[in-house]
């Protein structure tokens, strides 16, 4: 398919969500030529993948723009670039001129490129709070047919114009479509994860705003990047979507209140009590935070519009990306503000309260006792065991460790035993569901949807189609470098394990993308 | 509990009681069982369902005549089975060809059995069988089809388990073979029943072509069984939570009783409740698929008891110390709500699941997940029954009105004018009197020009009186 668009442009391509969506086209389609526009260079908390051109252009300027698009001449624009006010900004009226600007203007510019220089696809990321910013009113199981708010906030209100814009600019030579995304979490957030974790250290956990029964969707940034892929892939081919506008999300909402405990949880800190205050009294203490921080001229945390915010419903139905895009969440919620958490306290440079340190694996059916999985001795370790004959064993363990130079098996156990769990496991597994076997002889019965991949003599992958990073189809991974691993290095390690019945564990990213640079180092047999 | 203690807890708990009344007082049975017509052979099946079950045999007697014997003898004859396959005093030997040519013994006439214990408590249903066989025979074959199938699977499904169970040890380990048990007890029956409200036109066959919506309404009621029972099972030497889940908690099964592990008890019960919890979303898309009230009824009941009961398990160390109910006042309100329709029901799931969902505490390792299962029970709620639609909120963004709200804004208005109406009559009717008082003063001569003078002089009262001048 990568034929038919073999340039794509990536606007904001070096912030949070344009870098996502930047890793998993590079990864997908590795012979596409990416071009990053964004104003600000790569930035460390996201990591882009090698091989990237970067240029430094303000979006707010029509020809700074043009002439990029001419330098580059895209035929796929995914726009991203745009002005998310920080919290204390989010509900305020200030920084609306410059909003309007960069959401709006920056939009049309990059609109009018697209169209003058013959662009085919044109993907703009728009957001949910075009509809859910207007908080008077609640956001329940929302469509597509929701009309966006006249009246929200500077964000949504200028997002909202400019995909008015750009669905309209639909057109038989250009098609567009415009994906909203909910809130989002991952790797390098800044924006929901932290200010959560903020209340910590100022004893605000304990209260609870509101009933604490409002649902929310939030979403892991790679679903947003793999709903961007789907996006671009419909409008170079059957074009079903253009000028269509899609809520992307996890599709498991759940309340505002459960998010903030499970964050803190992952932070080891559990309220000690919880105290319940009314939406209309926390709004008048808004209220006066509001003036308060007038008069002294700080920045408020507590304000009316964070109040309505984390009393508000805003889910939507995922059917209409389901049914066109053919979008569903990969990475589950759980999993996501898991992997958020773990990223961020990375940076802040916190040793998280990880379970997996003294993680035990409890004696199952084919039982084995793993224990001590720390950060950095022999973290990084994938285990695969086959049911044999006799349960209560386990046939066979391969760890991996990430600190060796070359991975290689740790541990052995004899007399593998593949076919009934291998059968078992790829009619349990749709296609699509991130799954990798390890094994160390060719298996008899390879489900038809495990691509089976030589890492050497003896060991064998077989990942389902997409294993969360990387995928090893024919014996290449393409997508392998320093860069992207780096991306990818998740500092506590994550494990999933496999037994006849099912998924027991986590997924364990770095390991596959090391099993990956080792099939691309071995030839096939 | 004797009358006086019932007195006493009524009294302090006037919400039950209000609860009991209302469901006694204002339920009306969609249909009737009408005794005089029933033959003696039929009115004796009747007689062994209120025996066997209390609770099934209230809400199969309501259904509608078509399936109301149907019905009931299918739940006799699984009885049956179930007398069977649980005395243990009958060797294998005789049991598993039984259990497995259950089927063929439906068409025998005249067959009973009188090998059972006699402890057994429902050794006399096996005992007179043959007024099930003669029910049986005389039902529409397709009814019987579906009966003789169900009864096939069921019987082999139990004859492997005692087989395994005599062999080797038949405990539950993984989470697939406890979803395989419950499909064998109750799985199966729900199919069966959905076979035969097709059959009768009572269902959408649509419910047919999605076997996983009927599997999970047998596994929502079962699961919720097992973990209510946890207790009583567990003195009785029967263990069907899976290995699979409590084995993450605990290190043996006994240690769940332990006052010492409560806390790892609990996680362990909500892992249960969440993994029934997640069935609940195709319960209510199943029951969406119903088309006759009592065949509604019949369903619905039940599984608002099991999601009222996993609401009364959740977090709720009593599981592990006794046997514990919901009240019958809870009940009566639980049936009275599930008699209604299935917007009704909804409510009281949301509500339920919004009481679990209260419970969930972080320390709970898998407390998003449940969160997760709750919200996606609510999402699927608000699908079916959207709490505010799309047009609503498209005219709220346009200030358009919908007929309804333009006839009552008019009506409003009309309203005021009414009200202003008399108001200005009440006014010019207190003028005209006022007039008349003050001209019928000015005519008696009262000097309103002197008062007027006094009042702008500041003389709001009238003078102190004088005194008299004394007589010189």
């Amino acid at each position: 398919m990568s034929d038919s668009f073999p340039k794509v442009l990536v606007s904001g391509g070096t912030g949070f969500v344009g870098s996502a969506i930047v890793r998993a086209l590079a990864e997908k389609y590795p012979d596409v030529a990416i071009t990053v526009i964004d104003q600000s260079p790569p930035r460390p908390q996201h990591v882009l993948p090698e091989h990237i051109s970067c240029m430094q252009i303000d979006i707010t300027s029509a020809e700074a723009v043009m002439e990029a698009f001419r330098a580059t001449t895209p035929n796929v624009v995914v726009h991203t670039g745009g002005l998310i006010p920080g919290l204390a900004e989010r509900f305020g009226r200030q920084l609306e001129q410059k909003a309007w600007k960069t959401n709006f203007g920056g939009t049309r510019n990059m609109l009018d490129a697209a169209q003058q220089t013959g662009v085919i696809a044109f993907v703009y990321t728009s957001t949910c709070c075009v509809v859910t910013d207007d908080t008077s009113t609640p956001h329940p199981n929302i469509t597509e047919e929701w009309p966006s708010a006249a009246r929200s906030t500077i964000y949504g209100e200028s997002k909202a114009a400019a995909e008015e814009l750009v669905l309209k600019a639909s057109s038989s030579k250009m098609a567009t479509c415009a994906l909203r995304p909910s809130v989002l979490c991952g790797p390098g957030d800044c924006q929901l994860i932290p200010p959560i974790h903020a209340c910590i250290a100022k004893y605000e956990t304990p209260f609870l705003i509101g009933d604490g029964l409002n649902l929310w969707d939030i979403t892991h940034v790679s679903n947003v990047a793999d709903a961007h892929i789907l996006a671009i892939e419909n409008l170079v081919s059957s074009r079903t979507a253009a000028g269509e506008s899609f809520f992307i999300q996890n599709n498991e909402p759940i309340t505002f209140r459960d998010l903030c405990l499970a964050i803190w949880a992952h932070f080891g800190h559990i309220p000690p009590f919880e105290l319940r205050i009314p939406e209309s009294l926390a709004h008048f203490a808004g209220l006066a935070c509001e003036t308060v921080t007038r008069v002294m001229g700080t920045t408020a945390t507590l304000s009316r519009g964070t109040v309505r915010d984390a009393c508000a419903i805003r889910y939507a139905s995922g059917e209409k990306a389901k049914e066109i895009l053919g979008y569903e969440a990969r990475i589950g919620i759980e999993e996501g503000i898991r992997l958020s958490c773990e990223d961020y306290a990375s940076r802040l440079g916190v040793r998280l309260q990880a379970e997996s340190n003294t993680r035990k694996i409890w004696p199952m059916h084919g039982m084995f006792l793993f224990e001590n999985v720390g950060k950095r001795d022999m973290a990084h370790a994938a285990y695969w065991h086959w049911a044999s004959n006799q349960p209560e064993c386990p046939t066979q363990i391969n760890c991996v460790s990430r600190d060796l130079p070359q991975p290689q098996i740790m541990a052995r156990l004899p007399s593998p035993q593949i076919s009934p769990s291998l059968q078992h496991l790829g009619s349990q597994y749709r296609r699509g569901t991130p799954v990798l076997a390890l094994t160390t002889q060719r298996p008899s019965c390879c489900p038809s949807h495990f691509p089976e991949t030589i890492v050497k003599p003896g060991l064998w992958i077989m990942a389902a189609v997409p294993p969360v990073l990387c995928l090893c189809t024919n014996g290449n991974a393409h997508s392998v470098s320093p860069a992207n691993e780096r991306a990818h290095r998740f500092h506590t390690p994550s494990i999933k394990i496999f037994n006849d019945t099912g998924v027991r564990h986590r997924w364990f990213p770095v390991y596959v993308t090391q099993l990956a640079s080792m099939a691309s180092t071995v030839p096939r047999q | 509990m004797g009358l006086l203690g019932n007195a006493v807890y009524y009294t302090f708990h006037p919400l039950q009681l209000r609860s009991i009344l209302q469901w006694k007082v204002w339920h009306n049975p969609p249909h009737e069982r009408n005794e005089k017509n029933e033959t003696e052979n039929q009115k004796l099946c009747f007689k062994f369902l209120d025996k066997t079950s209390r609770s099934f045999s209230a809400v199969i007697k309501e259904l509608h005549p078509e399936l109301l014997l149907p019905i009931c003898i299918f739940y006799l004859v699984l009885r049956g089975l179930d007398t069977i396959e649980d005395d243990t005093s009958i060797d294998l030997k005789t049991k598993e060809p039984l259990l497995r040519d259950f089927k063929n013994i439906l068409t025998q006439d005249g067959w009973n059995f009188t090998g059972n214990r006699p402890e057994e408590k429902d050794r006399e249903l096996l005992v007179q069988f043959a007024c099930v066989v003669t029910e049986f025979k005389n039902m529409k074959p397709e009814y019987q089809a579906i009966i003789k199938d169900i009864t096939d699977k069921m019987g082999n499904g139990m004859a492997d388990y005692c087989v395994k169970a005599e062999k080797d040890d038949a405990s539950v380990k993984t989470i697939e073979e406890y979803d395989l048990y419950c499909h064998y007890v109750a799985g199966l029956v729900g199919e069966g029943l959905t076979r035969l409200f097709v059959e009768a036109q009572f269902g959408n066959p649509a419910l047919l072509k999605r076997p996983r919506l009927h599997k999970s309404m047998g596994l929502f009621l079962q699961k919720t069984n097992i973990i209510r029972d946890i207790r009583e099972d567990f003195d009785d030497d029967r263990r069907f939570w899976p290995k699979e889940i409590w084995s993450k908690h605990v290190d043996n099964f006994e240690d769940l009783f332990k006052p010492e592990n409560l806390d790892a008890a609990l996680n362990c019960g909500s892992e249960m409740v969440l993994n029934a919890l997640e069935h609940g979303e195709e319960c209510l898309f199943y029951l969406a698929g119903l088309r006759e009230q009592s065949v509604f009824n019949f369903c619905a009941i039940p599984q608002a008891m099991a999601i009222a009961t996993l609401e009364l398990c959740f977090r709720n160390p009593d599981i592990f110390k006794r046997n514990i109910k919901i009240t019958k006042g809870d009940a009566c309100e639980l049936m009275h709500q599930s008699t209604q329709n299935l917007q009704v029901l909804c409510d009281t799931f949301r509500r339920l699941t919004r009481a679990i969902h209260k419970k969930n505490t972080p320390k709970d390792p898998n407390f998003l997940k449940i969160s997760i299962t709750c919200g996606k029970i609510e999402k699927f709620i608000e699908t079916i029954f959207p709490s505010q639609s799309a047009e609503a909120a498209q005219r709220k963004v346009t200030g358009e009105l919908t007929a309804a709200e333009a006839k009552k804004k008019a009506e409003d208005a009309e309203n005021k004018q009414d009200i202003y109406f008399m108001m200005a009559l009440m006014g010019t009717i207190v003028a005209i009197v006022a007039g008349l008082m003050i001209f019928t003063a000015w005519m008696m001569g009262a000097r309103f020009d002197l008062a007027f003078k006094e009042l702008l002089n500041g003389n709001f009262r009238p003078p102190p009186k004088q005194l008299e001048h004394p007589e010189l």
